[in-house]
């Protein structure tokens, strides 16, 4: 009876081996899909940047400023501690050239936590800030 | 020799007895799938597709320079809803507003933007947003005002 049933057996593994295929087939598809269309970073409830309708793509600066939800400041990886630590370590940055400046805000923060940005690209002379936004969908 | 004569009757005994051809093994694709459903969900929650977009304004430093003959206006934001335009009091979407505004970007005239501490750095931008769409207006944006 073994011998018997073991034919059939195989041939609807075999089916059901050929019907995967293209399930794997479209898994290996939107495998490339997200692994080229998506970009990965470290997203956080704690910095969710705000709307515009602005059509300027983010340019790379030398100067990424990020005021997260809690009001800290970091600036390149570095936390800034206060108003002062944050010109002064934004000086240092535009001994030589014209510095550009891009902060990265939490939407729902009040406008008094843009100030020590402000203030500081202001003593600094530095002209333009550039402040980063997403595309409202 | 064992190990000879074992592979010999493997492969003579199929053929004697006329069982069907042992099949040559092949690598299980399972892992393999399994492995790439894995890499598919990491990439499908870890991936974003929003676009990142910058806004470029002038801070106070580009108009800290005296000129005399340069008018310039001061917008104070109070709330969501409402603003300041030179101590005279506006609805954001009012008509008057944007009357004033068109007028100022024809004149040249700039506009010095400030927000009360407390209005949210979102409510700004999408005032910014809205002024910026009259046309080119010479806008700088400066320190919060506490209230």
């Amino acid at each position: 009876m073994n011998l018997l049933s073991a034919q059939p057996q195989t041939r609807q593994a075999s089916t059901l081996d050929d019907s995967m295929v293209p399930a794997i087939n479209i898994v290996f598809l939107l495998l490339i899909f997200f692994m080229i269309a998506g970009r990965i970073e470290a997203t956080s409830d704690q910095l969710i940047i705000p709307t515009s309708v602005s059509e300027t793509a983010l340019a790379h600066s030398e100067a990424e400023i990020k005021i997260a939800a809690d009001g800290v400041i970091v600036l390149n990886t570095q936390t800034m501690h206060s108003a002062a630590d944050l010109l002064a370590a934004l000086g240092k940055l535009a001994l030589n050239k014209q510095l550009l400046v891009t902060c990265h805000i939490h939407k729902e923060l009040p406008a008094k936590a843009l100030d020590p940005v402000l203030s500081a690209v202001r003593k600094l002379g530095i002209k333009k800030l550039n402040i980063a936004t997403q595309v409202q969908l | 020799m064992s190990k000879l004569y074992l592979s010999k009757i493997q492969r003579w005994l199929p053929v004697l007895l006329d069982l069907p051809k042992p099949r040559k093994q092949s690598i299980s694709i399972t892992p393999l799938i399994d492995v790439i459903f894995i890499l598919l969900f990491f990439f499908m929650l870890s991936s974003t597709f929003t676009q990142q977009k910058q806004f470029e304004i002038k801070t106070a430093a580009s108009s800290g320079q005296p000129q005399p003959l340069l008018i310039s206006h001061k917008i104070l934001l109070l709330d969501a809803r409402q603003l300041q335009l030179d101590k005279q009091l506006y609805q954001y979407n009012s008509r008057e507003l944007a009357a004033l505004l068109q007028g100022f970007i024809e004149r040249d005239e700039s506009v010095k933007v400030a927000a009360l501490d407390n209005v949210k750095v979102q409510v700004l931008l999408r005032f910014i947003d809205q002024i910026s769409a009259l046309g080119n207006i010479k806008l700088s944006l400066s320190e919060s005002v506490s209230q």
